[in-house]
């Protein structure tokens, strides 16, 4: 674990489409940590903290990042979006919906960071092959073993037209 | 902020955060341990050593437990903090401060004195007169290198090899496999005056409930474990370790709670891994494929303790002794050695899939000796609906059996006959020309179907509106079972899944649950289950027969409505629990399940077809298939999902999953995702998962559990495989590129005058 540093900074993002400003905090942060203390983001998950499962995914101007290997100073005047960016109110967005109906949730720790990254996926590519979908997730590691239903998820989402 | 309430999300007014100090020797004693200098940092509230915390074991039993109706007394091995330390990672002090940072850096400032002893790693080496011991009492867990932990016999094993026309001997071997939830191990602990509530990452919350009770010396009402969802466990996360003792103990000492949430590279030494295991199996059959003698002898590295206590081995020894029941002469003994290492005592499956994979791969070198199908020499030997398996586990039911339709759809879905008309690897002429070369492998698998002691309770309860709430003792890890339950539920009571809500795996329910473990949450406490709504049914039929003026047998409830077989008059349930209300009562009822028997088995099969890449040895699966017998499925896409996660776990444990450790030191070199590989996206096969239809008389509308077995087969299928494309077989799993590299290398024979090598096992 690294000590922080003295050295501290603002920062200025839009949060889930909102503008936020976090001020002092020091400029060795993640921006995991500061998502999850800071802005009460809990849906941004601690899987190793090293940057080798993909749990703490978010998106960083709708590009998939781990977020426990950037730091918070990195999203200062940037677009942040986490799970909690995608409901609309308690209504879940159609592909939160496409997971569940797909049973491609199981204990649900790595579906946040499976949703993010399947969203920028769509986001670019709408009508994505098996292999791109494979391919796009390969960084997020589910050890329930969910990945055919997540695929499936996807796939149904993607067939639906919805964006 | 996600609706969804993890415990390593939760936080509490004045938490403070734990951290560890934990041992660099892999067997040590603590000879002098100071940590003023700790207590003394700003932001340190507490620091608990050995000397802090009571002197009790935390392993469930640690006095009693039953085995096959037969009382033992069982030693305790782990206390929650000792003076010796028995692996690296072993637990040295604990300190909670205001924040992570600040108890990181207080660990800095505790000076220990170790004393160094000798380790021993090697399990067969722990066996050994000479080695060095764990415990006083020796390193075999309730036994001796002479007397094993568990000993099975049925015939006389000697004469069985006598009259056989083919006996075969091998050595097997299996690695410990890290179960990596995605959620590392969390708790949080608070006191309240004499009341502890923990909330746990655990599987039993009510075991966990009686031992911290038992420990802190509390009435078993002072305390509260909460567990009702976490990120995963898979087995590896059934009970309470040091971790959670030292929370409980550190916000007693500071007043204020503590959260200890435990670091991805903590996490392969903190939870239970699969045991690393070596079996000699040693078979005779007749010419005709019979088989006349079975003997399994499984050493089990369960490393520096053993939480399960016979739990674990018993699931071993009942699949290596069940499959293949029919054989007059069986023996198994198991073998359950100490060693300074991380826990290995089992998780999905909780060692059934550890034991198959020899047998399977015993009976597939067999089927190629005998010239006889692999599938056909199965028919022959493995156990039926109906067999009766005195005397070694008289009280098991052999009430359903589906091995034979989930082998014959399987070999149909992978082309199993077309392999058979190349050949079978023993007869062909392999000679590893090319890049490339495919194989076909299949096995059975068996484990656990639920349906046994220890018990389940169940409490289902109705508001005025007739809305029900019930209540399990089974946590939420990602098997769904709310739904699952409330289906049962809603079934038996004749109203809607909708108008039924699940709480679940909270000890303040008071609905005693032995956890979700052993495939038994569909089938065991799915009867407390029904039991509890049979008695509020009956509650409800009772009070509308008042309301009606009716018989109570002229009654049934449908689809939410109290209707009268004979006139056909009505009453919606909501009325009649809102009648209730009004006299001052409530339509409830509670369910026991505790059928002291051994229960029943579930079965699965699997077929995989392997590509082994000539030239780097790697494994690719092209396709997988698991046929599973489950009785009748309640939630078939709940089943699926299981199925597909249990073979996804068992690639792993075939081909890459492997605990690495320093063999001199004892420390974990791959302790992150990184390093220990578990299969991701691009590692998935072509993957067919089914149910078969089926029913289990003695399961809850026919259900037996499901969600494990499907591991069981995976790793001897692809041996199998891998031994049908290479035309010569591994004893040793996983499957690495070294090995299959090794493997290719003997295959093709001596190569620059170093002599021939010997066929393992010959």
């Amino acid at each position: 674990m690294i000590a922080e540093v003295r050295e501290t900074s603002n920062i200025t993002m839009k949060l889930n489409g909102k503008s936020v400003r976090c001020d002092g905090i020091s400029v060795s942060r993640t921006l995991i940590g500061v998502l999850r203390n800071e802005f009460g983001c809990t849906g941004v998950k601690n899987g190793c903290e090293e940057g080798t499962c993909g749990s703490c995914t978010v998106l960083l101007d709708g590009i998939p990042i781990y977020s426990c290997l950037a730091l918070a100073v990195n999203a200062n005047n940037k677009e942040v979006t986490t799970i909690e960016g995608l409901s609309n109110g308690s209504t879940p967005h159609p592909l939160q919906k496409s997971f569940v109906d797909n049973y491609a949730v199981q204990c649900g720790y790595c579906t946040p960071a499976m949703i993010l990254v399947s969203k920028a996926l769509l986001d670019k590519n709408p009508n994505p092959t098996e292999a791109e979908i494979r391919n796009a997730l390969s960084g997020v590691i589910c050890r329930c073993g969910s990945y055919i239903k997540v695929v499936d998820a996807v796939r149904s989402f993607s067939a639906l037209g919805k964006r | 902020m996600a609706r969804t309430k993890y415990h390593s999300d939760m936080v509490l007014p004045g938490m403070l955060y734990a951290r560890f100090l934990r041992s660099p020797y892999a067997h040590a004693i603590i000879k002098g341990i100071d940590v003023s200098r700790a207590k003394l940092l700003p932001g340190v509230h507490a620091v608990v050593t050995y000397e802090d915390v009571p002197d009790e074991f935390i392993t469930e039993h640690a006095t009693k437990y039953v085995i096959i109706g037969n009382v033992v007394k069982i030693p305790g091995d782990r206390k929650i903090l000792d003076q010796r330390l028995r692996f690296v990672g072993d637990y040295v002090a604990g300190v909670a401060a205001e924040d992570e940072q600040t108890a990181e850096k207080a660990l800095g400032l505790i000076e220990v004195e170790y004393d160094e002893l000798t380790p021993v790693f090697d399990p067969e080496e722990a066996l050994k007169p000479s080695s060095p011991k764990l415990y006083e009492a020796g390193n075999v867990f309730n036994g001796s290198p002479e007397k094993p932990t568990l000993t099975f016999a049925k015939g006389d094993v000697k004469r069985g090899f006598e009259v056989a026309d083919l006996v075969i001997e091998r050595k097997y071997a299996s690695h410990f496999q890290v179960a990596m939830p995605m959620e590392s191990r969390c708790c949080v602990a608070e006191w309240e005056g004499d009341f502890l509530t923990m909330w746990v990452t655990l599987q039993e919350p009510y075991v966990a409930r009686r031992i911290m009770s038992r420990v802190f010396g509390l009435p078993l009402q002072n305390v509260r474990v909460n567990a009702s969802v976490f990120g995963g466990g898979y087995g590896s996360r059934a009970l309470p370790q040091p971790v959670e003792f030292m929370a409980a103990m550190m916000a007693k000492m500071s007043g204020r709670p503590v959260k200890a949430r435990l670091s991805r590279r903590e996490e392969p030494i903190s939870n239970h891994n699969r045991p690393e295991t070596i079996t000699f199996v040693k078979a005779g059959f007749k010419k005709d494929g019979t088989l006349t003698a079975l003997d399994t002898r499984i050493i089990m590295n369960v490393g520096a303790w053993n939480p399960t206590e016979v739990g674990v081995p018993q699931h071993m020894a009942r699949v290596a002794t069940l499959l293949y029941a029919r054989c007059p002469n069986i023996s198994c003994q198991i073998l359950v050695v100490y060693t300074n290492l991380p826990v290995g005592c089992g998780w999905r499956s909780f060692g059934s899939a550890e034991a198959i994979f020899p047998i399977e791969e015993m009976m597939d070198e067999a089927a190629g000796k005998l010239m006889i199908d692999p599938i056909e020499l199965r028919k022959k030997n493995h156990v039926r609906t109906g067999d009766n398996l005195a005397p070694m586990f008289p009280s098991l039911n052999m009430s359903s059996v589906g091995l034979d339709t989930c082998m014959e759809r399987g070999a149909r879905e992978i082309g199993w006959y077309q392999r058979m008309k190349r050949g079978s690897s023993s007869e062909r002429d392999i000679s590893l020309r090319g890049d490339k070369a495919v194989g076909i492998g299949f096995s059975m698998g068996s484990h656990s179907g639920g349906i046994r002691r220890p018990p389940s309770n169940a409490m289902i309860e109705f508001d005025h509106q007739g809305k029900a709430t019930l209540k399990i003792g089974t946590p939420d890890i990602g098997t769904e079972q709310a739904t699952t339950q409330s289906q049962l539920a809603a079934e038996t009571l004749g109203i809607s899944v909708d108008d039924i809500t699940v709480l679940q795996a909270d000890t303040v329910h008071d609905v005693e649950d032995a956890g979700i473990l052993g495939s038994r949450s569909t089938s065991s406490m799915g009867w407390a289950t029904v039991r509890a709504c049979r008695a509020a049914k009956r509650m409800l039929l009772e009070k509308a027969s008042q309301m009606l003026a009716e018989s109570v047998d002229q009654l049934d409830v449908k689809e939410g409505v109290v209707i009268s077989k004979a006139t056909r008059r009505s009453v919606p349930v909501p009325a009649v629990c809102s009648k209730a209300k009004e006299e001052g009562s409530k339509i409830e009822g509670r369910g026991l399940f505790t059928d002291n028997c051994e229960g029943v088995l579930g079965f699965a099969v699997g077929f995989a077809k392997v590509e082994v890449d000539l030239r780097t040895g790697k494994v690719t699966v092209l396709k997988y298939v698991n046929f599973q017998d489950a009785g009748k499925v309640v939630n078939p896409s709940i089943l699926e999902v299981q199925m597909q996660g249990s073979v996804i776990q068992g690639l792993g444990y075939a081909l890459d999953e492997e605990l690495v450790y320093d063999r001199k030191t004892g420390t974990v070199l791959n302790p992150t995702f990184l390093e220990y590989h578990v299969p991701t996206f691009l590692d998935i096969p072509e993957l067919k998962c089914v149910a078969i239809d089926g029913f289990e008389p003695l399961g809850v509308y026919g259900a037996k559990g499901a969600a494990e077995v499907g591991i069981t087969p995976v790793a001897p299928a692809i041996c199998n495989a891998v031994a049908d494309a290479l035309g010569v077989r591994s004893y040793t799993i996983p499957l690495t590129p070294r090995r299959v590299l090794e493997m290719i290398s003997q295959k093709r024979g001596p190569a620059k005058g170093r002599g021939a090598q010997k066929t393992k096992g010959d």
